[in-house]
């Protein structure tokens, strides 16, 4: 093989990898950022809030929490790509709190969405003396297991 | 476990923008902004999330966080991503913080940040290798402070294990961030004035700024750690042959090593380690001598300086803290402690929510704490810590140790009174004057100057009885001082409390050790005596209307204590002052360690003999309360030993003995014969005179008769001072015939207070001491440092504020308390203190706001006291009747405090506020190391040459100015037994006031008539002291040599006796001769 060849190929694939970066570094937010604008709400104007919910809603908020699981190591990727040729402690911390961030934030969303979720299906499911428990399990659930700092 | 997630989001956030957006700031300033907009977010999220104050919040620290870069955008945006993200995914927040995140990305890309980043040079610009630790701490801090306060103020899981979890953490993390190698420097350049004191004008030479030193010069460093490795960059060069250079280095006043130095530049290493509070670490340069570089430059040179450095050491494998940096996170955690409780309150939860960060931030960027390295640290520490402090186990323990201190009481309560409760004052004395307790032998605390005329008068006292004292001489007449008049004691104060009491340490230890124990000794039962006060005042039996015994007067008894003012049993016993102990045991230490006493303590013995003042007023309560004679016999005693240690004292408490007496009489009778307490007993009740008053349950309002026991006790009291006063006050009868012994007007009211003495803090303490220092520096350093302390004056407010509803609460064990005797008390002295007349111009001066006539002058109550009352027109201070307001303060603080604790809310904190308080004011009256430096006590070369002159030929020494106010010459006869002529004492002999003698000596050696004097008296060697004289010396000398009377023999530069802070030369100059070793030369009288 020639070796204008190797370094052509050498460039093609590094501008492939830069590409690839730059896909990295902003689809995972993207559509992070647009799927969420359909998360179900469990606060308006601040309060938290749990209402009735009907089946179809139910569904979707399940389905948006195993999507997320992905969407947010995607979401890791980007913040790790900032740092990934960074060198000194202070990348270094920054790795380490996006490897935190994929796992803790993603495990415990998909935990509270999906626990939730299942939770008010199983609400919605069971007879009227029995709902008071459900909601109050709903509440705990969210407060236990959502990621964010967002506890009432 | 579930926030993990959240806050590792936003500390990659915030390090993206650390890296990006090139830092504006240091580096820590950034991360602890960011930690503390976790806590914010964490905040705000909970309890205010959505509302408009949470987006004025958001808005302010995007703002912030966006100041602290050079790319503000880009910091921005990643901030609001940060925010948004970690506080919740749902819409609006999610999408807001994944565009936010996203237009950074495309800022960095395509905004130039991502093709400049320079992975060597331009990633961290601001992150040095040392600080990137910090960085780490920073985030868990922030998630520490959140789960700490969070835990406390609601009822989670974390509760439990967050006070134990998270501060155990952030300890470890603290210690991990002080073993980075810190070291800090300081040049020779211009810049570096402010760190270098005493040296001459900085010079250039080889590319290298340098200074010549004096006779001696001082670095001082910022202390960094318990432990410091110091290397010094000297230069002994000399501009001709002479023996080789050598400095002593002298570290806080202590005394390191000496080094020789060479010609060459180089560098001299040794390590340091102490427990200083101080946060500056002063290196002093004594070289051994002082050359002159030419005869056109008269600068007295040592040696060369060129650089100073001080590192961290580690002392067993870990750097620690210096102790200044150690205290103030306990203050502050107490501080930020104390507000945690008000977090309880629903309406000023938010306050705190606000005040926690924002404390933290002030601290950082205004506090004078920024320019310490690792200061940081204090911050870190503060928040997390601060929950614990304030956190059940902590009151659980200590309420366990105060069920076992109940237990142990019911058996042991002389134990305690007698034996654990001085022991207490006695550690606390230690650990605050500390290393005080390692000097006994060698040192006295204090300049040169009164701490050695009453370390002559102790061992004056002991010579005269044990040892061999000159012949004519008595307990109270030394003849060899002041030679020929002799030296009477009572000249100034006998002071025999500490004179008498001390013969025998004097005689096992010599004077020094009995001087010391003194001044131990004073802390110690002072604050016990202060102690037994305030829970006197506070358990003493309250007055209540009781039942009916013998029909009118109701005569309940109790357990030894006054009869007749002892109410129902059954009621009293409830009402008992919730922890009086430990509130006067506070107390105690708020007396003990006033700064009134700790500048006295400089040298002022007599005024340090406190301990008997709160005793005396003891015993006036029990006096009343009880009208025992045995109460006047002991409250005698103690007066009179007042009187013993100072006759300040016996003026000044003097004067509110008979007030107290008469105040409190008063209000107990009035008290009496309102709740119907006939204090007279009556042994054979009238028959049937059940009957006379049962309906008004014991109230009864006849008359009282108390006239007697009132008037057996006070005989008591006045028979014991008459006995133990009169013999000593003979003297001064005597010496009232002889010569004046008052002072002039001008005199009396020169070192009196101003208003504002009592509001400054103190001059003594470490980290502040020397600007309010600066703030006295036109008064007496000793007499006009009144501060009361914020904690007193706190509780003092306190009680004023809710004596009125206290009072009137029946069922209040306090109903009795003396309140208003001790408030007129604190306001009299208030006022007194001020002197004769309170010149109005100088309160302005002093406030620095001017416009003031200087010589306005209100006439005030002490003129009186001065012109008409026996023993006031000889008190040169009337600044010292603060004490009697320091007093009064701190039992009405006590008051307050008792007040406080009784409230409801407060139950659950009493011991925890009262220990809070007491680090505070601990804190607040913070005097080590003592400002005003120690003084060793040995012999000088001249004392050793004058003790090997054969003969007992008097000594005299000139300017008479220097010899009768310099302490350590009057000392010096004790080493050399030579007469002289001079002494240091408050009046002179009536001889050395005698114009015909005191003018010719003051006019040495211009006046002629001096000669025939001294030659009258027999002198032989003539001393004559040149740094008095100042630039004037060299003249001086060049006259002395050609005098017919004198020939010169010999001269002795002496060694410094004073190992303090030359930075005290600043506030007050006169210190210099004081600190200044003395170049004296000798010369025989020759006959005519």
């Amino acid at each position: 093989m020639q070796v204008s060849t190797v370094v052509a190929n050498s460039r093609q694939v590094n501008e492939k990898a830069a590409s690839l970066r730059v896909a990295g570094l902003f689809v995972g937010p993207l559509i992070v950022g647009l799927i969420d604008l359909f998360h179900p709400l469990h606060f308006v104007n601040g309060k938290m809030v749990m209402t009735n919910v009907a089946p179809p809603e139910l569904g979707w908020r399940i389905a948006l929490h195993i999507i997320q699981i992905p969407l947010f190591g995607l979401v890791g990727l980007a913040a790790y790509l900032l740092l990934a040729d960074q060198p000194g402690m202070a990348a270094t911390i920054g790795k380490v709190a996006v490897a935190l961030f994929t796992v803790f934030y993603a495990a415990f969303d998909a935990l509270s969405g999906l626990g939730t979720g299942l939770l008010m299906q199983y609400a919605v499911d069971t007879p009227a003396v029995q709902t008071p428990l459900s909601r109050r399990q709903l509440k705990i659930s969210s407060i236990i297991l959502s990621p964010s700092m967002c506890r009432k | 476990m579930s926030e993990v997630g959240a806050l590792a989001w936003v500390v990659t956030m915030l390090t993206v923008a650390a890296i990006y957006a090139h830092l504006r700031v240091p580096s820590w300033i950034f991360a602890v902004l960011g930690a503390g907009t976790l806590v914010y977010c964490s905040f705000g999220t909970n309890r205010l999330f959505g509302s408009l104050v949470w987006w004025i919040g958001i808005a302010a620290i995007v703002l912030i966080m966006a100041l602290t870069t050079r790319q503000p955008l880009l910091t921005a945006l990643l901030t609001i991503a940060a925010i948004f993200f970690s506080t919740t995914h749902e819409p609006p927040y999610g999408p807001l913080a994944m565009l936010g995140f996203l237009l950074a990305v495309a800022l960095i890309k395509f905004g130039g940040a991502w093709s400049k980043r320079q992975p060597a040079s331009n990633s961290l610009p601001e992150l040095r290798p040392n600080q990137f630790i910090r960085v780490i701490a920073y985030a868990p801090i922030g998630a520490s402070v959140y789960l700490q306060t969070e835990a406390v103020i609601s009822a989670t899981t974390l509760r439990r294990s967050a006070p134990w979890l998270y501060p155990l953490a952030m300890a470890g993390v603290l210690l991990l961030l002080y073993q980075q190698s810190a070291s800090v420097s300081v040049g020779a350049g211009q810049g570096d004035e402010a760190a270098l004191g005493n040296f001459y004008a900085p010079q250039h030479d080889n590319g290298r700024d340098y200074r010549w030193s004096k006779y001696e010069s001082n670095i001082t460093l910022a202390r960094i750690s318990d432990a410091e490795h110091i290397t010094l960059t000297l230069s002994g060069a000399r501009p001709t042959p002479a023996p080789p250079a050598a400095s002593e280095i002298w570290v806080d006043g202590s005394y390191v090593t000496t080094i020789s130095l060479t010609n060459q530049i180089a560098d001299y290493s040794f390590d340091y380690h102490d427990l200083s509070l101080d946060p500056r670490l002063t290196i002093t340069l004594r070289p051994t001598a002082t050359f002159y570089l030419s005869d056109q430059d008269y600068r007295a040179v040592g040696v060369i300086y060129y650089a100073a450095r001080a590192e961290s050491n580690a002392a067993f494998g870990l750097l620690l803290p210096p102790p200044s940096l150690a205290l103030l996170w306990l203050l502050l955690i107490v501080a930020v402690g104390g507000l945690l409780p008000a977090a309880y309150s629903p309406r000023v939860r938010f306050a705190a929510y606000l005040v926690l960060p924002l404390f933290a931030l002030l601290i950082w960027i205004g506090g004078p704490l920024e320019g310490l390295p690792l200061s940081g640290a204090i911050t870190l520490l503060l928040l997390p810590l601060s929950a614990f402090v304030q956190r059940a186990p902590l009151e659980t323990w200590l309420a366990r140790g105060a069920g076992w201190l109940r237990g142990w009481r019911i058996w042991h309560v002389w134990l305690v009174h007698a034996v654990a409760v001085p022991l207490f004052y006695l550690i606390a004395t230690i650990i605050f004057t500390w290393p005080y307790i390692l000097d006994l032998p060698r040192r006295v605390p204090g300049w040169p100057m009164d701490n050695f005329n009453f370390l002559y008068k102790i061992w004056w006292v002991g010579n005269a009885l044990f040892g061999n004292p000159p012949p004519g001489s008595s307990l109270t007449y030394n003849p060899n001082v002041f030679y020929p008049a002799g030296f009477n004691l009572a000249q100034g104060e006998l002071t025999p409390a500490n004179t008498l009491a001390t013969i025998p340490t004097t005689a096992i230890f010599g004077p020094i050790v009995s001087y010391n124990l003194l001044v131990l000794l004073s802390f110690v039962v002072s604050g016990w005596g202060m102690y037994l006060l305030v829970r006197y005042l506070l358990d003493a039996p309250p007055l209540t209307p009781t039942p009916p015994r013998y029909g009118g007067g109701s005569l309940g008894q109790q357990g030894g204590t006054n009869p007749a003012l002892i109410g129902s049993t059954t009621q009293n016993s409830k009402l008992k002052t919730q922890n009086s102990t430990l509130i006067a045991l506070l107390a105690g230490l708020a007396f003990a360690f006033c700064p009134y006493r700790m500048t006295q303590m400089g040298g002022h013995l007599q005024m340090l003999g406190t301990e008997w003042l709160p005793l005396t007023f003891l015993f006036l309560e029990k006096m009343v309360r009880r009208r025992r004679w045995q109460d006047g016999l002991i409250g005698g005693i103690f007066f009179a030993l007042c009187c013993w240690e100072a006759w300040y004292y016996a003026a000044i408490i003097g004067l509110f003995v008979p007030l107290y007496l008469a105040l409190r009489w008063w209000q107990l009778r009035r008290a009496g014969q309102q709740v119907g307490i006939n204090p007279a007993p009556t042994p054979n009740p009238p028959i049937g005179a059940q009957s006379i008053a049962p309906s008004t349950g014991g109230i009864n309002h006849a008359p009282t008769n108390i006239r007697y026991p009132q008037l057996k006790t006070l005989l008591a009291f006045i028979v014991a001072v008459a006995i133990m006063v009169g013999p000593f006050a003979l003297p001064y009868l005597q010496l009232r015939d002889t010569g004046s012994l008052a002072y002039s007007e001008q005199l009396a009211n020169q070192n009196s207070a101003v208003p504002t003495d009592y509001f400054l803090p103190s001059e003594l303490h470490p980290l502040w001491g020397e600007t309010f220092m600066q703030l006295h520096r036109w008064q007496n350093p000793l007499e006009d440092n009144l501060y009361l302390g914020v904690v007193p004056l706190g509780l003092f407010g306190f009680a004023l504020a809710g004596w009125r509803r206290e009072r009137r609460q029946a069922a209040s064990p306090l109903a009795n308390f003396p309140f208003m005797p001790y408030l007129l008390i604190s306001a009299l002295a208030f006022v007194l203190s001020f002197g004769l007349g309170f010149h109005i111009g100088v309160l302005f001066d002093k406030l620095k706001v001017g416009g003031s006539d200087p010589n306005a002058t209100l006439w005030l109550p002490g003129w009186l006291l001065y012109k008409f009352v026996p023993l006031f027109s000889a008190i040169r201070a009337y600044a010292r009747f603060g004490l009697i307001v320091t007093l009064a303060v701190i039992v009405l603080a006590a008051l307050g405090l008792a007040m406080l604790l009784a409230r409801p809310r407060f139950a659950p904190y009493r011991r925890l506020t009262i220990v809070a308080l007491t680090i505070v004011l601990l804190c607040d009256f913070a005097a080590n190391p003592y400002a005003f430096g120690m003084s060793r006590v040995e012999s000088q070369p001249l004392d050793v040459w004058l003790a090997a002159q054969v003969g007992n030929t008097p000594v005299t020494m000139f300017p008479t100015d220097y010899a009768q106010l310099s302490g350590p010459a009057m000392w010096s006869s004790v080493y050399h037994g030579k007469p002289i002529t001079y002494g240091y004492e408050s009046f002179l002999p009536a001889l050395f006031q005698r114009p015909d003698v005191a003018q010719p000596l003051a006019s040495f050696p211009n006046d002629q008539r001096v000669w025939p004097l001294l030659q009258g008296w027999g002198i032989k060697y003539v001393l004559v002291a040149t740094y008095w004289w100042g630039t004037g010396w060299p003249k001086m000398r060049d006259q002395l040599a050609v005098n017919p009377h004198l020939r010169y023999i010999t001269h002795f530069q002496e060694r410094r006796l004073w190992d303090g802070n030359v930075r005290l030369w600043t506030s007050w100059p006169d210190f210099a001769w004081h600190a200044q070793p003395e170049d004296v030369w000798i010369y025989q009288l020759l006959p005519d």
